[in-house]
């Protein structure tokens, strides 16, 4: 009686796995075949002409001739970045609605239960990553300290410059302030980093964070001083700018702040669809934007034009969101809006 | 104009007690985001008070004309109809989507104020090739044109 | 002599062919989205985005300037034809400029405004290139107390600019500031009284604000009486002669010209402003000083031409910290910026030391397009000004298609649509009521510079932020702008006793 069940369980499974040995191919070809003609919509939370807009109709060309399909470029700035969020999340679960997702402000809309954030980032698909910055911390030459050693041991209060509390310029400041222990009062309310490098300068603040491509553009001249890079590996545009843990001794309870801010750093300008979009239609847009987004010459067109590509798969990134997220107790959740929202801004 | 010009201020002051009053007691904003709101809500509500008791009392303003005509029923009805064909614009497109909404609702318009089937068609059309051409042709702009808001 | 070098080797540098024949196209570009209410300059950048793709930096970014400094000058004349502008910033010309349609001087108006407009960007422009070797320092001499204070300006100009009684400019000034106040709050990013609508996450929007509160009313004056802008008016024929009238205006009052252009510039040099409020400034200012302060509101030619010269002189001080430093001026240099860097360049603090010629060249772009687009208006003043003489019931309609598809195809957003209408219905109260429309857009684009820059300020310098040279200086110009009505008043009861 066991044989005989066993016989048929074992020719069952066998017929189920060759079976889908089988389909398997049929569905990749349906998921190509289901682009062909069809129209994508392509949401971007930057305005025209910004670095998000730009990377998406850089993109749209390629997306276009891989899958045969219309790209309509859509841009979707309102809400913090967070509607084209919520746009995404909310659109027909076709595979035809893919975003191009500013990484801090989604995360962040989570962490801090913005108003406005009406999606769960658990739900989604992530696609690939287009590019991740690191962070830097710059003072200028009217700043009360040289380096972060002094900032650190040092009374007098330093004025860091960001456009809002719950961005990513809020977040690498205050993360960074809390984990370094920096005697930090933020001013924020700056419409741009361009503006509060302009304040910097002037003297207005004392230090600012920036991506690292903005710190290599702005740092020209002289007048901004990297003090120190916010990640574990220092930033290939600065070799020569020793990151926090090289410079300074931290435990392991600041350190996670610090960890936690990378996190959102590591997730960058990603890729996302929508909840509930069938499995072969997620892995042939990932087979799709691996091929455009690790393609050399498209690589070294978006170097020239400095909008460098810095490609990660879903799964990175899906390890990353969960690095960010998953590791947040209601205990340590709290304590992290407290800073983010409150203590450097007395 | 003595009834409705009673109504704007009125109108401000209810608005804004309303908003200010849904920051405090609702959203339970805090004082640095409210701090704008409750200064430039005090001005508005006193600048608006000011005007609600002269407007009550009659008074004229320096520079105003001086003899205005209450509204009468007929212009009321007027003003009705000429602000419900305006708007109607927004069913029109909506539920038509706007290439095919934009016209017939100008062939309608026209045609009910009296002008003529030849002008009326011809405009109506002239405005399908304009919104079809200008818009969603040469300006790439995303109208929506299904009907009821469908992709 | 530099400086001479520097304009005419910036002139040279543009008389390309090529770049020739993209200005011819890029103007009539402008032009129309200037004239046409609803199609905003915004929307005409934004558009011409993705075509630069692939250009050269001079011509690609010729293509943007040239259609976006004339956007003005078109808008100017809906403005004052129709009572509508075609642009919020032309919004303070309908003031002065519709009365004057109204009562058959329709082509003096639009020959004043037209001129001022060519003449103003030229003015900006030679403001530009004489301190394109200094720019740096002069916008690093303007900091977050220095915006505020000329924000502040702005506001006490709520109670001069505009027609009716001051205490109804100042309420809806003051109601301007309140609907300024809906949306993300600056320093906390909180969204202030956003009631659950993802719309008004962002606060209310100043297109479908500056058209409802304009066009509406407008349209409903048109459809109800269905007789057309010159029946209801008295428009009997515009005429090439009075638009040269109109023209030669500009020159009888140079002084006029002079101060409201130099307005104009300064505004678009420092950055928070937010260039619409340069032509509300500059009517103020215009009104303060007038001996015919009086007839402001009722149709004086001072009242086209302040705001006017004002507008195109802007775009060229805008350009001042777009170059400099890669700061947006206004909102039409934001998206500028887009192009700059879809360009492969990178305005900031090394730019010019590198591309100075192509600053030049752009400064050169603006100024030629002002001229040549005031030359082409001038040209067909006459005949755009028959659309007035088009039945009530046919213009109204088809105005109110444009205004729905332009204001749609400025974000997406059908809400914009919506809420054209939500603040047509309090334009035409405030216009049946005679309360200025004007004050209330001044209140709603300065209070964010306001509110941000008061904040940075004080965190940044603490109470005595206001203890530097530039900002003691504004604020001894905005206390003389307030007194100076009664002071002139003394001096000339002097003169005459």
């Amino acid at each position: 009686m066991l044989a005989k069940k066993m016989i048929r369980a074992a020719f069952a499974a066998s017929a189920a796995l060759a079976l889908s040995v089988a389909v398997q191919p049929a569905q990749a070809e349906d998921a190509a075949a289901f682009y062909k003609g069809k129209t994508i919509t392509f949401i971007t939370p930057g305005s025209p002409g910004g670095g998000y807009d730009t990377y998406m109709r850089e993109i749209i060309p390629h997306l276009e001739k891989k899958t045969g399909a219309t790209v309509v470029p859509v841009n979707e700035p309102g809400g913090g970045h967070l509607l084209a969020v919520n746009k995404t999340y909310s659109a027909k679960a076709d595979g035809l609605t893919i975003l191009l997702n500013d990484g801090e402000a989604s995360l962040l809309g989570v962490v801090l239960d913005v108003p406005g954030a009406r999606y769960d980032l658990s739900k989604m698909n992530w696609i690939g990553r287009i590019n991740a910055e690191k962070r830097l911390i710059l003072f200028t030459k009217s700043s009360p300290y040289k380096n972060l050693k002094d900032a650190i041991a040092g009374k007098t209060v330093l004025k860091f410059g960001t456009t809002g509390k719950t961005d990513a310029t809020g977040l690498a400041t205050t993360m960074a302030s809390h984990a370094l222990g920096l005697p930090t009062s933020i001013v924020t309310g700056y419409k741009g980093s361009r503006e509060f490098v302009r304040a910097a300068i002037q003297g207005e603040v004392g230090a600012i964070s920036l991506s690292e491509s903005s710190a290599l553009r702005f740092s020209k001249g002289g007048r901004l001083i990297p003090a120190g890079t916010l990640a574990r590996e220092r930033s290939a545009l600065f070799p020569k700018t020793p990151t926090v843990f090289e410079q300074l001794k931290i435990s392991k309870e600041n350190a996670w702040f610090l960890d936690f801010h990378e996190g959102f750093a590591e997730i960058g300008r990603s890729l996302l669809t929508g909840p509930g979009v069938p499995a072969d239609r997620v892995a042939y847009l990932r087979k799709v934007f691996k091929e455009i987004l690790t393609d050399k010459d498209f690589d070294a067109h978006m170097t020239k034009k400095k909008r460098p590509i810095t490609y990660a798969d879903a799964t990175a990134l899906d390890k990353a969101a969960k690095a960010v997220l998953g590791d947040l107790s209601d205990a340590r959740k709290k304590q992290v809006k407290e800073i983010i929202l409150n203590k450097f801004y007395q | 104009m003595k009834k409705l010009e009673i109504i704007l201020p009125a109108l401000i002051i209810v608005f804004t007690l309303f908003v200010v009053g849904a920051g405090t007691f609702y959203y339970n904003y805090s004082m640095t985001v409210m701090r704008f709101p409750y200064f430039v809500g005090v001005v508005l509500i006193g600048l608006s008070a000011w005007r609600l008791a002269q407007a009550i009392e009659g008074k004229r303003l320096p520079g105003e004309p001086e003899d205005v005509q209450e509204p009468t029923t007929e212009s009321m009805a007027e003003f009705t109809r000429t602000a419900l064909w305006l708007v109607a614009i927004l069913p029109a497109v909506w539920l038509l989507g706007y290439l095919a909404g934009i016209p017939l609702y100008l062939l309608a318009y026209f045609r009910a104020h009296g002008e003529s089937w030849l002008m009326s068609v011809s405009l109506s059309l002239g405005a399908l090739a304009v919104t079809y051409f200008v818009f969603i042709v040469f300006l790439r702009v995303n109208l929506p044109v299904m009907p009821l808001g469908f992709q | 002599m530099e400086y001479f070098t520097l304009l005419s080797e910036g002139f040279l540098r543009v008389m390309r062919p090529d770049i020739i024949l993209i200005m011819l196209a890029a103007i009539p570009f402008g032009l129309i989205f200037g004239i046409v209410p609803g199609l905003s300059g915004l929307t005409a950048l934004a558009i011409l985005l993705p075509f630069i793709y692939g250009m050269e930096a001079l011509p690609g970014l010729a293509l943007l300037l040239a259609s976006h400094a004339v956007i003005y000058t078109g808008g100017s004349v809906s403005a004052i034809i129709l009572g509508i502008p075609g642009s919020p910033p032309n919004a303070a010309t309908v003031v002065d400029g519709y009365p004057m349609a109204q009562q058959g001087r329709g082509g003096q108006a639009m020959g004043a405004a037209l001129m001022a407009s060519g003449l103003g960007g030229v003015f900006g422009v030679l403001v530009l290139v004489a301190i394109l070797p200094v720019l740096e320092p002069i916008v690093l001499s303007f900091g977050s107390p220095e915006t505020f204070f000329l924000a502040l300006m702005g506001v006490t100009f709520i109670a001069i600019v505009g027609e009716g009684p001051m205490q109804k400019g100042l309420i809806a000034g003051a109601l301007g500031i309140f609907l300024a106040l809906f949306g993300y709050q600056p320093t906390t990013s909180v969204p202030r009284f956003h009631f659950g609508s993802d719309y008004l996450l962002d606060g209310f929007r100043i297109i479908p604000l500056a058209l409802g509160l304009f066009a509406v009313p407008e349209l409903i004056a048109l459809s109800a009486k269905g007789k057309s802008v010159a029946q209801t008016g008295s428009i009997s024929g515009v005429t090439f002669g009075q638009v040269m009238e109109g023209c030669a205006a500009v020159f009888k009052h140079w002084w006029l010209f002079i101060k409201s252009s130099t307005i104009g510039a300064v505004v678009g040099i420092v950055p928070g402003v937010g260039g619409e409020t340069s032509p509300f400034v500059a009517y103020a200012a215009a009104k303060q000083s007038s001996r015919t302060a009086s007839t402001y509101g009722q149709g004086n030619i001072e009242g086209v031409i302040a705001p006017e010269s004002s507008n195109n002189a802007k775009e060229g001080g805008a350009l001042v910290p777009t170059l400099a430093f890669g700061i947006p001026g206004s909102t039409g240099m934001a998206l500028l910026l887009g192009g700059f860097l879809i360009l492969g360049l990178e305005p900031g603090p090394e730019f010019l030391k590198e591309h100075m010629d192509l600053g030049v060249g752009l400064a050169m772009v603006v100024a030629i397009a002002n001229v040549m687009a005031a030359i082409v208006m001038i040209l067909l003043a006459k005949y755009i000004a028959r659309l007035t003489y088009l039945r009530g019931h046919i213009l109204a309609p088809l105005l109110l298609a444009i205004i729905v598809l332009g204001t749609y195809a400025s974000k997406n957003n059908p809400m914009d649509v919506v809420y054209v209408f939500v603040f047509g219905a309090l334009g035409y109260l405030m216009k049946e009521l005679n309360y200025s429309r004007a004050p209330l857009i001044l209140g709603f684009v300065l209070t964010n510079a306001i509110e941000s820059y008061l904040h940075i300020s004080l965190r940044s310098f603490g109470p005595t932020f206001f203890m530097r040279p530039i900002s003691l200086i504004i604020i001894g110009l905005l206390v003389l702008g307030l007194v100076w009505p009664s002071i002139s008043r003394r001096l000339r009861r002097g003169r005459g006793a």
